[in-house]
């Protein structure tokens, strides 16, 4: 389903002279359909770069990111066109970032329906309807619904950002520590949604901090240590 | 999926002065300059591609006298390019000019009138652009109505009703010429008017610069609520880079008349190659 081959990441900042950041450093693992895969490391080992370039907020620096499509077939998410990656992103790969991005003057509610109504066209009222009840299996209280999420506590934000990500069950979820600011019984919520997801066929890449965690949840794991350079 | 895009741009090109032939080659973000150091003629843009996709937000940044506002104005037929090809698929163009595909910037004035009329919308920052300032903004907006060929004179009335329903605007005032409204609402005068023939294809050039932050949070709203409603597509010239987070699909960067970056538009914001954008992006407060 989703193949990393020699994935590298180097940051070249050209501002006040030329610096290099290596974001990540010669990446390779497998992930086949319905599998959960779960990145494991340090902080600042670059996790969170594999998730980006593979969702192509980065481009790679060099290495291949090979995608089997259900609209494109067989492709490389390293070589395609801006607008096939768009494609992707509103039908088949999801991402879940570590922090909400609140879209000003938009509500938790509409920023969960966005995404299913791009994916399948359904109504507003349709959309609404599933968004509440995933919204409501999430714990977030109703009138928090039609609320703006700039104002909701980091584990709010949290759970209103994982809802958009689960809500259009998309082929691939990456979800980029989705827990971290979670309690024990709203992780345990989450795992479930997650399991659910995968049981129906999404194929989920993860980062994770907690270790137990990860391998309750996981096929595989992927550990990445410090980088030699 | 849409995959053909409804707006090509090829090759186009802006020259103020009489050009040497070396202009091209002598200016440009690697010259730092825009300025042809043989004739003095001024590259407001060169070489520049791009497609619009069918319902999608394209950004366009650059600092001042970066061209990115020439592109608009050539696009809407206000100035004339040295050279360059454009062209729009849609099924207004195909009742206007026919089949076959046509380069848009050799049509007659009269077809680039009504393409203007019936296809383009523009939305320009300075309201005395695109409106006439002591007419009333009813009839600002039924002057396009009836250039669309519109005769009936409570249809029109109708139409225009609808139109400042669709912005917001307190239909009181509809007999007010632009001039005794705020900022905000000649804004929303023009946006009213750019939408009066629904046309497929909206420029919107620096529409909130100038305005104060909650009447530009409300331009901004409307405009996304209008994209959602009307799937029409939009280019939206912007140096405003939070705009274009908020807005846009993909973006593309300009710096002295050139294409310095296009890529998605968090890529852009992520991940800039170029170190122009670089700079751009971190100057954001």
């Amino acid at each position: 389903m989703l193949e990393v081959i020699n994935l590298s990441k180097i940051f070249y900042i050209k501002i006040n002279g030329s610096k290099e950041v290596v974001g990540c450093q010669d990446i390779n693992f497998k992930v086949n359909k319905g599998e959960f895969l779960s990145i494991l490391g340090p902080s600042g080992v670059g996790k969170s770069t594999i998730l980006k370039c593979i969702y192509r907020t980065y481009i790679p620096t060099s290495g291949d990111i090979y995608y089997e499509s259900l609209l494109f077939g067989k492709l490389n998410i390293a070589k395609i066109s801006d607008r096939t990656m768009i494609a992707l992103r509103e039908k088949e790969i999801g991402y879940v970032s570590q922090f909400l991005r609140v879209i000003p003057r938009v509500t938790a509610i509409d920023l969960v329906i966005e995404p299913i109504m791009k994916k399948n066209g359904i109504s507003y009222k349709e959309a609404r309807d599933i968004a509440e009840e995933l919204l409501f299996k999430l714990k977030i209280p109703k009138y928090l619904f039609d609320a703006y999420p700039s104002t909701f506590s980091g584990g709010e934000q949290q759970k209103v950002n994982i809802a958009r990500g689960v809500i259009w069950k998309p082929r691939v979820l990456l979800l980029d520590e989705p827990t971290a600011s979670l309690d024990i019984e709203s992780t345990k919520i989450v795992i479930d949604l997650l399991m659910t997801l995968k049981e129906e066929g999404t194929t989920i890449v993860a980062i994770f901090h907690d270790e137990k965690l990860a391998s309750l949840v996981s096929d595989k794991i992927l550990r990445i240590s410090g980088r030699s350079i | 999926m849409e995959l053909f895009p409804i707006l090509e741009v090829r090759n186009l090109t802006k020259i103020y002065g009489k050009p040497c032939g070396e202009c091209i080659s002598h200016t440009g973000p690697i010259y730092e300059t825009n300025i042809c150091s043989r004739c003095n003629s001024l590259v407001a843009c060169a070489d520049i591609n791009f497609e619009l996709y069918p319902g999608e937000i394209l950004g366009i940044v650059g600092e001042s006298g970066s061209g990115k506002s020439t592109v608009i104005k050539l696009l809407a037929f206000d100035v004339e390019p040295l050279q360059g090809e454009y062209y729009i698929k849609h099924e207004k163009i195909i009742n206007i000019l026919g089949n076959g595909q046509k380069n848009l910037f050799n049509l007659t004035p009269f077809e680039k009138r009504q393409i203007r009329n019936q296809v383009i919308g523009i939305v320009y920052q300075y309201p005395y652009l695109g409106l006439k300032m002591n007419i009333s903004a009813g009839g600002n907006i039924a002057e396009n109505l009836l250039v669309a060929g519109l005769r009936n004179l409570k249809r029109i009335r109708e139409k225009v009703l609808e139109l400042f329903e669709k912005t917001e605007l307190p239909i009181q005032r509809i007999d007010e010429p632009p001039i005794k409204f705020s900022g905000g609402m000649q804004q929303r005068v023009q946006i009213a008017k750019a939408l009066s023939n629904n046309p497929p294809v909206l420029f919107l050039d620096e529409v909130t610069t100038g305005l104060d932050v909650s009447v530009k949070a409300r331009i901004l709203d409307l405009i996304k609520n209008l994209h959602h409603d009307y799937n029409f597509s939009i280019i939206i010239v912007s140096h405003d880079l939070s705009i274009i987070r908020v807005l846009t699909h993909r973006t593309i960067v300009m710096k002295l008349g050139r294409v310095v970056e296009a890529g998605l538009t968090d890529q852009i914001l992520e991940d800039p190659q170029h170190p122009y954008t670089q700079l751009l992006v971190n100057s954001q407060l």
